[in-house]
């Protein structure tokens, strides 16, 4: 039944990002339709165990999986937004139309939308590492770790190894061991930890040890996962023979990063730059989170992997921008304003450097845009 | 031993460690079949994949097409930005034909009147109308 | 190097121990480069946190582990004796104001990296008293001995808890307080409950 709905905006991903420029653009009196592929509102916020950092507005102290909630009630509730879940949205097509599928009580439908703006809040996607024995089973991505558990809870093994020390690594580990499981050690192919101090040192209070400049040689086992041989790196990440130790292990669990979700961007025929500090191949967007087509916006980790509080806010403006071009939101500059300045104080410290050296990359490749 | 020799090595050398290495789990294409076809001259992302067909399986190159850029770039001296990724095509997902043509048809029968809603047996869609702009 | 007094006398030489590189020293307001590879804070971190020593014997007070400038405030707000310095921007590390810290431990459970500790030492004359957020089950029983860990996991003796506060929410972090042997009051931050972990 493939009616194609109209809707003034619509929001691809109803993460953190996306719930937040839902709520904004709703806010301002327009009809947004939110489509998630998943069966409940949130992203990877149903999953986050873990209590966030920020400031109140944007729901420090407060549990991912809280926050999930809090803004899921508020979404469902809210009179001009219409949610689509279980909706996986296929591709975007030169007329502007989105299509999508619907998984409605174990059918599916095909469904179509021709917004007059669009928000891309999809996310991220994990990325891989390349070792021999990388397809034994109990070989994890962090994210599907973290889903056995916090989501489903399912354990994934009896003792894990953790590759990468950044917030996710550091933090799901902590979860591992929360749910029983042993984590044997966290091996990081940098000479310092990525992630924030605090998460680190709580891991270290469990006995976990963190082995920065080492990465993974090889996974071992015949069926399944039963070892994991890890090396030193030299600074250009090469292993160094000699220095190998092998852990016992049945879930050997990566976190190496994440990449932005921008098929549909990339679709669209949005500019993109290849920006590794923020993830890889990113979509240029402008001050209103606006891409390089009119009237297509981009918020949270699609525009460049960061924090979730982060994302939070760049979803507001993306959602009062969409809202603004349609002419509904006449405090569009007090309220981007405000939210911009957020934004910049959640990146001004230490951790927030590599984001705003990617921004001010992103920003070179606009300019090169504009003069050609 | 220069660089473009010591680069050539690594894809002469591809062995046993790197046919357990997998790049694409969905097509199943190892890491050793990758180096192997960059030595033989296969330098650009969209040869890789219609030759192996790593990035035309279920997850659409979301897994492997970061190893093949990486792998790509060390291994021609190209840097990551300058080299071509493959063309992104909907669908982002498989979607069983079924689905779309069954909608085809429905769409034909309905003729564009009456049209069941998405949401039919909920509430009504409130996206369809525009208030305002 | 231990700060304005003999910090050491209560194990914060002890508690700093690691691979200290000597010529390591950060700026303040920057994590030590022992931190930021292993996540044990360094002995120059801890004497930047822990307070004056009459403050110490005073009573319980909070000691912030926090040594690295991140976006994050809930404990100024979770403080109600406005113990905690307004935050300027963000990113600030917590300013203490000791003569208005009590110890009540609001901001141990609020704390999202779970780094503030409230210890008294000298809570009898041979123990020091140390609330911690404790985020496992089973949660320790009052009177329970529980194994008395370090920064780094490490058994150094026992505890006994001398009341578990659990949160009014479910999803809140529960505050467990142990008796240590008087030293060990700056070097555990951490418990052994028989019975295994399991996330609270």
């Amino acid at each position: 039944m493939a009616a194609v709905l109209n809707p003034q905006v619509m929001v691809v991903g109803a993460g953190p990002a996306g719930m937040s420029a839902a709520l904004a653009a709703a806010d301002c009196g327009v009809k947004v339709l939110l489509v998630d592929f998943f069966s409940q509102p949130g992203g990877q916020l149903v999953k986050q165990t873990h209590k966030f950092f920020g400031s109140r507005g944007q729901y420090a102290g407060v549990r991912g999986i809280e926050i999930a909630r809090i803004l899921g009630e508020k979404v469902r509730s809210h009179p001009h937004i219409e949610m689509l879940l279980d909706t996986q949205v296929l591709g975007y097509y030169p007329d502007g139309v989105l299509t999508m599928e619907r998984s409605v009580d174990g059918d599916s439908e095909y469904l179509k939308a021709r917004p007059r703006r669009l928000v891309v809040c999809a996310g991220a996607s994990e990325k891989p590492l390349a070792f021999p024995g990388n397809d034994l089973p109990g070989v994890y991505g962090a994210g599907a770790v973290q889903t056995l558990m916090n989501v489903h809870g399912v354990m994934p093994g009896r003792r894990a190894v953790m590759v990468g020390a950044g917030n996710i690594g550091l933090i799901i580990s902590y979860q591992l061991r929360q749910a029983g499981v042993e984590v044997a050690a966290v091996v990081e192919a940098a000479p310092v930890i990525g992630g924030y101090a605090v998460h680190a040192s709580k891991i270290r209070r469990l006995g976990i040890p963190i082995l920065t400049s080492h990465s993974v040689k090889e996974a071992h086992g015949e069926r399944e996962l039963e070892a994991v041989t890890v090396w030193r790196v030299d600074e250009r990440w090469q292993g160094i023979p000699g220095t190998e130790r092998r852990f016992e292990a049945d879930v050997l669990c990566l976190a190496v990063g994440l990449s932005p979700l921008a098929e549909l961007l990339w679709q669209a025929g949005c500019r993109m730059a290849y920006v590794p500090e923020l993830g890889g191949h990113v979509p240029w967007h402008d001050e209103h989170q606006q891409t390089s087509v009119p009237g297509i916006f981009v918020a949270g980790d699609a525009a460049g992997v960061e924090e979730a509080s982060s994302a939070m806010v760049a979803g507001r403006i993306a959602g009062l921008a969409a809202a603004a071009s349609l002419g509904a939101c006449p405090r569009y500059r007090e309220l981007a304003g405000e939210a911009r300045a957020q934004l910049e104080a959640l990146r001004a410290g230490p951790p927030g450097e590599k984001i705003r050296r990617g921004l001010t990359r992103l920003e070179e490749v606009g300019r090169r845009v504009r003069a050609g | 031993m220069s660089e473009a020799q010591e680069r050539e090595k690594i894809c002469q050398q591809a062995g046993a460690d790197q046919d357990r290495t997998v790049i694409c789990r969905c097509e199943d294409v190892t890491l050793g079949e990758i180096r192997r076809l960059i030595g033989e001259g296969v330098h650009t992302l969209d040869e890789i994949k219609r030759l192996t067909r790593a990035g035309m399986g279920l997850c659409q190159g979301r897994t492997c097409r970061h190893l093949i850029l990486q792998e790509v770039s060390r291994l021609t001296g190209v840097p990551v930005e300058e080299l071509t990724l493959p063309t992104f095509r909907p669908p982002t997902r498989p979607v069983k034909l079924g689905v779309i043509a069954r909608a085809a048809a429905g769409a034909r029968q309905d003729a564009g009147a009456g049209v069941p809603h998405p949401a039919a047996g909920r509430e009504a869609l409130p996206v369809g109308g525009e208030s305002r702009g | 190097m231990f700060g304005p007094d003999d910090a050491s006398a209560a194990g914060v030489a002890a508690a700093g121990r690691g691979d200290t590189v000597a010529g390591t020293v950060a700026p303040a307001g920057a994590a030590s480069g022992q931190l930021r590879r292993t996540g044990l804070p360094a002995v120059e971190d801890l004497a930047r946190v822990i307070p004056p020593q009459e403050v110490r014997r005073r009573g319980p007070v909070a000691v912030f582990e926090c040594f690295e400038r991140i976006p994050c405030d809930p404990c100024y707000w979770s403080c109600k004796r406005g113990a905690v310095k307004p935050f300027g921007d963000i990113n600030d590390l917590p300013e203490v104001d000791w003569e208005r810290c009590n110890g009540c431990g609001l901001c141990v459970a609020a704390c999202p990296g779970l780094a503030i500790f409230v210890v008294h030492e000298g809570y009898t004359d041979t123990t020091s008293l140390i609330k911690l957020p404790y985020e496992f089950l089973p949660l320790p029983e009052v009177g329970q001995v529980v194994g008395a860990l370090d920064r780094e996991g490490t058994r150094v003796g026992e505890a006994r808890v001398v009341r578990v506060q659990k949160p009014r929410e479910k999803v809140g972090t529960p505050v467990v307080w142990i008796e240590v042997e008087r030293d060990l009051a700056h070097v555990v931050r951490n418990i052994a409950v028989a019975g295994g972990e399991r996330g609270e």
